[in-house]
């Protein structure tokens, strides 16, 4: 294992970009502001978690999943710890792993009729897509039947 | 003779009503269908129905509730446009959970739920979400690799969208609103590149895009496949990938005018 990707210029860029950006879209998509810093907590620790994960595996899938397993996870708990719907943290959270620059790299090269680059970017934006939603799913669906579990066994007493 | 189940029934009508009005403005909102339908529910049985069959997808809500004296009653509602307020799900959910706890007089639950609508001025509104805009694209542009001026430029041209979403009527296409918003976005990039404010043409759009993906769509449809609301779950995977499909086209446009004017 190698740490030789590890930049900390780059680190504070990504850090600092990705939490201006979710800051901005926590007020476009209208969370209440009380919620802003649990909500930057979590976008901090999925942006760390995919630096590293995508340094050390130098694998787009996993490291997407990997990080988007965090969110989730970060999400769902801080969620139940606020008495707040999931979603308004897991949305900010992942919001930095979405793929946009690679949907745009795939219609330029679609524009410019250059297969070679189509295939690339297309293949690695369906690749982070299916890596976050994965991750989402398997956090939700194991919460959920935690969840479940637990109001059985409330009922059964 | 008073006949004394007039009364429940009224109750019933008004309760129903009123979850069901909780219900849309959920989904409106942007809300899962397991949340609106788990809350009309709860709402019903903590008022002693003895039967709740509700489903809900993104465009229809139905719900039949029963009450113990065998009297039935069903309303729809149907949803036409929605935006992501996050906030308003959250102030939502907490009052179906108070009205859960108390379980108020059925018309004091409608004026709850009236009293609960937004109270925030529209023009802070409009301003929050133009000042989110600015520090969304700027912050992405610089995350996926634009420098200072890049980010300057399309946190500017990214204020065109929000603009444009000032137009947006019940009765607009989505998709169509959707190529203007990305076609506008991307060929002002083109321009404000041309002209000297910023360096990365394709940095500046990509700011711009993160603006118009619909990335709480995919969101949605997946958790709604994966708990069984396929039918909900398909129609917001193809809302999505249309509004994918839409920047496309609109960006595509802005992309071969940036060739002609050897910015990109």
């Amino acid at each position: 294992m190698s740490f030789d990707f590890f930049s900390i210029g780059d680190l504070a860029t990504y850090c600092l970009s990705g939490l201006c950006a979710t800051l901005g879209f926590v007020l476009v998509c209208h969370i209440n502001i009380k919620k802003a810093p649990v909500a930057l907590a979590g976008a901090a620790l999925t942006v760390l978690w995919w630096y590293f994960s995508l340094g050390l595996l130098n694998n787009v899938f996993l490291s997407n999943l990997l990080a988007s397993v965090v969110a989730t996870t970060f999400a769902e708990i801080m969620a139940r710890v606020t008495k707040t719907p999931a979603i308004v943290y897991l949305s900010p959270a992942v919001i930095t792993l979405v793929p946009g620059g690679k949907l745009y790299y795939t219609m330029a090269a679609l524009v410019a009729s250059d297969t070679t680059a189509f295939k690339i970017n297309g293949r690695e934006t369906i690749e982070v897509a299916l890596g976050i939603a994965v991750g989402i799913v398997i956090v939700s669906t194991l919460f959920s039947l935690i969840m479940a579990q637990k109001k059985h066994a409330a009922s059964l007493k | 003779m008073i006949d004394l189940s007039s009364g429940i029934r009224y109750s019933a009508d008004i309760m129903l009503g009123a979850a069901l009005d909780i219900a849309a403005e959920l989904m409106e909102c942007g809300a899962e269908i397991q949340r609106t339908e788990d809350t009309v529910e709860r709402i019903c049985r903590a008022y002693g129905a003895s039967r709740v069959d509700v489903y809900a997808t993104t465009s229809l809500i139905t719900a039949t509730v029963g009450m113990p004296d065998g009297y039935h009653k069903t309303q729809i509602r149907r949803i036409y446009m929605t935006q992501s307020d996050l906030q308003r799900i959250e102030e939502l959910n907490a009052l179906s959970r108070q009205i859960c706890e108390n379980v108020p007089e059925p018309a004091e639950f409608e004026r709850m739920l009236r009293a609960s609508k937004k109270n925030e001025p529209p023009a802070r509104q409009i301003l929050k979400r133009f000042i989110g805009s600015l520090l969304l694209v700027g912050g992405f542009t610089v995350f996926f690799g634009g420098n200072a001026l890049d980010a300057l430029s399309a946190a500017i041209v990214g204020l065109c969208i929000p603009a444009l979403n000032l137009i947006k009527r019940k009765s607009t296409n989505a998709v169509a609103h959707t190529v203007l918003c990305s076609l506008a976005a991307g060929v002002l990039s083109v321009l404000a590149i041309s002209i000297g404010l910023g360096n990365h043409a394709d940095k500046v759009m990509i700011g711009t895009i993160m603006l118009l993906i619909p990335g709480a769509d995919i969101g949605n449809s997946l958790r709604d496949l994966l708990f069984g609301d396929i039918v909900s779950g398909s129609m917001r995977l193809i809302k999505a990938l249309l509004t994918a499909a839409a920047i496309a086209v609109g960006y595509s446009i802005a992309i071969i005018f940036g060739g002609w004017l050897n910015v990109l």
